[in-house]
């Protein structure tokens, strides 16, 4: 990520408000009040609030939708209703306003005229990202007729049909399955590695904390918490430390060093680490995939548009060939050093959501072999702890 | 230009795709196909082709005017409306660009419906002109009257406001004179002038029983060797109304000859006019009695080109010889016109379309402008008000008898509504290629100038200007 020092801020605002007016220039609502931020180039930011709080009104001047009644705003160092401020600059509103008699080629198509792109780029462009939104097979069909998702999928798409510096993302993941949300992220993960800045609000706050560098809480107009995640999250006066399985035996010696340093009348809880709901609806997904179990509905996205990725031939085109990016803050283990226990479980669940698919996957090689490696690291911590 | 193609192509397709064009283009069909055997004529060939051309071409130019309108209005508000402007607006491409290439749009389907229609009006006037039997006079009546483009010349009229203002100073001086008491406000001075200015122009147009009118053509062409017609209309007894009826006159046609030259000294202006020579007219009668006319309705009377001077002038008269002694009126605006061949029909007739198709520019730029600041219902009121306006600006500043202040206020508020709304009647000119009179480039010069330019444009501009600072968050979304 760019630092703050060595690079002009994407998006500079200083004292900015915003006060609708009736018609006869009276005051109406104070939407934005004297609010100053900046946004360096290759951050994602997140813009959070409740309803009301000013957060559509700060997105819509930044497009120059709107205009500041009091205040500076600059993006891109420039206006933000200049022309050339808008060439780099990707949108994805909140709701659907494509037009709803286009398809979908014939709507990036007509988005990417609008940048001047030529043809045959528009052609290009086209074809790369509805693969990589996964609508390649309704690159046909009209956008009245799409669903919410496959609409919001489209949205992504033409915001970025013009492979912009500054993205701006209203409920990017609105109306998507977890899927669609996981790839939606990765995406934004990875123009951010491409020193994209992109800005995002959303409700979805899980989606926020995995993706986000900072974020600014807004609430009545103003700005009431900005920072990274981990200043404004980190509960500095406590500790938690994650361990394979232990046993009763250690689970008390471990509960006895504890009370011996923090007196009995602390609060202490064991208890077993869980994966998230979406980690663990994408590990079905990924086995019902590799089952070859059929679906009508919205298949994944290919891989990442070629124009968007700088090298064609670089290793993270090839990590992203139908497999998801990495995470850059892996904060939950990994499935192959869960407990055996815990793994055994997942078998059997899995067992019975593929049921009737043909069983080409081989889950109980894989689970035995993570099963004796936990076995082994259960072994080294149990030496750890008893002092040996 | 790429940005500006890709709105027209959006626009284009908004169109086509909501069903407006096909329903358009079958209305048009309808009352292009339709029309002429609804409305009855003179039941004759030229006359069902005059229909055809008149009315059919009137109704394409007003059905296609608010279709212009309308459109223009729905384009513009609904992308506001609905939030896609949004998703537009916030591209590289300029407010002005979006404006211009909606408008463009808008006017380029239009177009298509438009050549769609003045063709297929065509080639049926085209099919009855030569798959119709008609005898040859009758065919070679329509080949001179109603298939060709004739050039218009109107007889020299004396200044009828200088003529009012001496007769007025004059009357004023011999009431002075004789003692009579003057009244010298304006408002009375306005109404002695129009009345006097009514008196010397109905005196013009007069012909009383026994009496004749000459008629002074100028700038006629010298080598012409076509047709020459006199097309004419007169009302007897008083003007308009439903009790015209047949009535008796006879045409005299002047042959010119060299006027004498003068002797004698003269100075550098005279000798000057000496060298143009001048020419006289021997007064010929037509026919050897007074022949029976219809009067209130349009004749066309052949006349020979060795009538025309070298120097380009014409004389004809006519004497009034009316069965019940009746006072007749040849109104200046029917002329006597004298109408020599120019053109061809095709050449007139597309230059017909062409004064449709400005007025199409002009209401599609109307409806635009209005809706980029307005939502539709009231952006179509707006420039309907308007298009209205600009018709009743025309009846009211053609007032000439004030009965009240009333009156006067009426003729000033219309005359200044013209300097900046643009009347419909301006683009009537179906009329002209029904008549056969060609439709002259300086007409639609002026025509693209006074109302496309200096009273358009502005509209337009202001449009863009408002269209282009409007704050599109601050609209509600339906």
């Amino acid at each position: 990520m760019m630092t703050k020092e060595n690079n002009p801020p994407v998006a500079s605002a200083v004292g900015l408000t915003k006060i609708f007016r009736d018609f006869w220039g009276r005051p109406k609502a104070k939407a934005v009040v004297d609010i100053d931020f900046n946004v360096y180039p290759g951050e994602v930011i997140g813009l959070l609030g409740p309803n009301g709080s000013g957060k559509s009104t700060t997105v819509k001047m930044l497009l120059g939708l709107l205009y500041p009644t009091a205040g500076t705003l600059s993006v891109l160092g420039r206006s933000p209703r200049a022309v050339d401020t808008k060439r780099e600059i990707g949108y994805l509103p909140e709701e659907s306003y494509l037009y709803k008699y286009l398809t979908a080629s014939e709507t990036l198509d007509f988005f990417g005229a609008l940048f001047g792109l030529s043809a045959a780029e528009r052609r290009l462009r086209t074809e790369q990202l509805l693969e990589m939104v996964g609508l390649s097979h309704a690159k046909r069909r009209r956008v009245g007729e799409f669903s919410k998702g496959m609409a919001r999928r489209i949205g992504l798409a033409q915001a970025m049909i013009n492979d912009p510096a500054l993205l701006i993302l209203d409920e990017p993941t609105s109306g998507l399955d977890p899927l669609g949300c996981k790839e939606v992220k990765d995406l934004i993960l990875h123009l951010k590695k491409r020193g994209k800045t992109v800005i995002v609000t959303s409700h979805m706050l899980s989606d926020v904390e995995d993706i986000c560098d900072r974020v600014m809480i807004m609430y009545g107009g103003k700005i009431r918490a900005e920072g990274t995640l981990n200043e404004l999250l980190t509960i500095t006066d406590a500790s938690r430390i994650t361990t394979p399985q232990l046993s009763p035996e250690v689970t008390a010696k471990v509960l006895k060093i504890l009370r011996e340093n923090f007196g009995s009348s602390e609060e202490f809880q064991v208890d077993h680490p869980r994966k998230s709901l979406e980690e663990f609806f994408l590990e079905v997904i990924a086995s019902a995939r590799r089952d070859s179990v059929e679906t009508a509905g919205v298949v994944s996205g290919g891989q990442i548009a070629g124009y968007l990725n700088d090298d064609k031939d670089s290793l993270l085109q090839t990590l992203t060939k139908g497999e998801a990016v990495p995470e850059a803050r892996p904060a939950i283990p990994e499935p192959a050093e869960t407990s055996r226990a815990e793994l055994e479980a997942d078998n059997i669940r899995l067992k019975k959501l593929t049921a009737e698919a043909p069983a080409k996957a081989e889950p109980e090689p894989a689970a035995h072999q993570a099963a004796e490696k936990l076995a082994e690291a259960n072994d080294k911590l149990k030496d750890l702890l008893s002092g040996k | 230009m790429v940005p500006f193609l890709g709105i027209v192509r959006l626009t284009l397709k908004t169109a086509v795709r909501s069903n407006i064009f096909q329903l358009l283009l079958l209305v048009l069909l309808v009352c292009i196909v339709a029309l002429p055997a609804t409305i009855s004529g003179d039941g004759t060939a030229q006359g069902y082709i005059q229909i055809s051309l008149k009315y059919s071409l009137a109704v394409t130019g007003f059905v296609l005017s608010l279709s212009s309108v309308w459109l223009g209005c729905f384009i513009m508000s609904r992308d506001t409306e609905t939030y896609q402007l949004h998703m537009v607006a916030t591209k590289s491409i300029s407010r002005v660009t979006i404006w211009l290439g909606k408008w463009a749009g808008i006017v380029l389907i239009h177009l298509v419906l438009l050549l769609v229609a003045s063709l297929t009006i065509y080639f049926i006037v085209q099919y009855q002109y030569h798959r119709q039997e008609f005898s040859a006079a009758e065919r070679q009546r329509i080949q001179n009257e109603v298939m060709v483009a004739r050039r218009v010349y109107y007889p020299v009229q004396p200044n009828m406001d200088e003529l009012a203002r001496r007769e007025l100073a004059r009357r004023i001086e011999v009431n002075k004179r004789s003692g009579r008491a003057v009244d010298e406000s304006q408002m009375a001075q306005d109404q002695m002038y129009q009345d006097i200015k009514r008196e010397i122009v109905g005196s013009y147009s007069q012909i009383p029983y026994g009496g004749a009118r000459e008629w002074q053509y100028k700038n006629l062409p010298t080598d012409y060797k076509g047709p020459v017609f006199l097309r004419f209309r007169f009302y007897v007894a008083k003007i308009g109304g439903n009790e015209q009826r047949a009535s008796s006159g006879l045409w005299i046609v002047g042959i010119p000859f060299p006027a004498e030259e003068e002797t004698g000294t003269k100075n550098i202006t005279e000798q000057k006019e000496i060298k143009e020579k001048k020419y006289n007219f021997s007064p010929y009668p037509t026919t050897q009695a007074p022949e029976q006319i219809m009067s209130g309705e349009f004749h066309e009377r052949l006349l020979n080109t060795e009538l025309i001077s070298p120097n380009g002038e014409m004389l004809v008269a006519f004497q009034n010889f009316d069965p019940s002694r009746e006072t007749m009126f040849f109104q200046l605006g029917d002329g006597p016109k004298v109408l020599i061949s120019a053109g061809s029909f095709t050449d007139n007739y597309f230059r017909a379309v062409l004064v449709v198709f400005i007025q199409l520019l002009i209401m599609a730029g109307l409806g635009c402008a209005a809706a980029s600041v307005l939502s539709m219902p009231t952006a179509v009121f707006l420039v309907i008000s308007y298009i209205i306006s600009g018709s009743l600006a025309v009846l009211l500043s053609g007032t000439t008898y004030f009965s009240g202040a009333a009156d006067y206020v009426g003729s000033y508020m219309g005359k200044i509504l013209l300097l900046f709304i643009i009347p419909l009647q301006a683009f009537d000119i179906s009329y002209f290629v029904a008549g056969g009179e060609l439709i002259e480039f300086s007409v639609i010069g002026m025509i693209f100038l006074q109302y496309f330019i200096l009273r358009g444009v502005p509209f337009f501009l202001l449009g863009m200007f408002l269209y282009r600072r409007r704050e599109l968050g601050l609209v509600i979304r339906k």
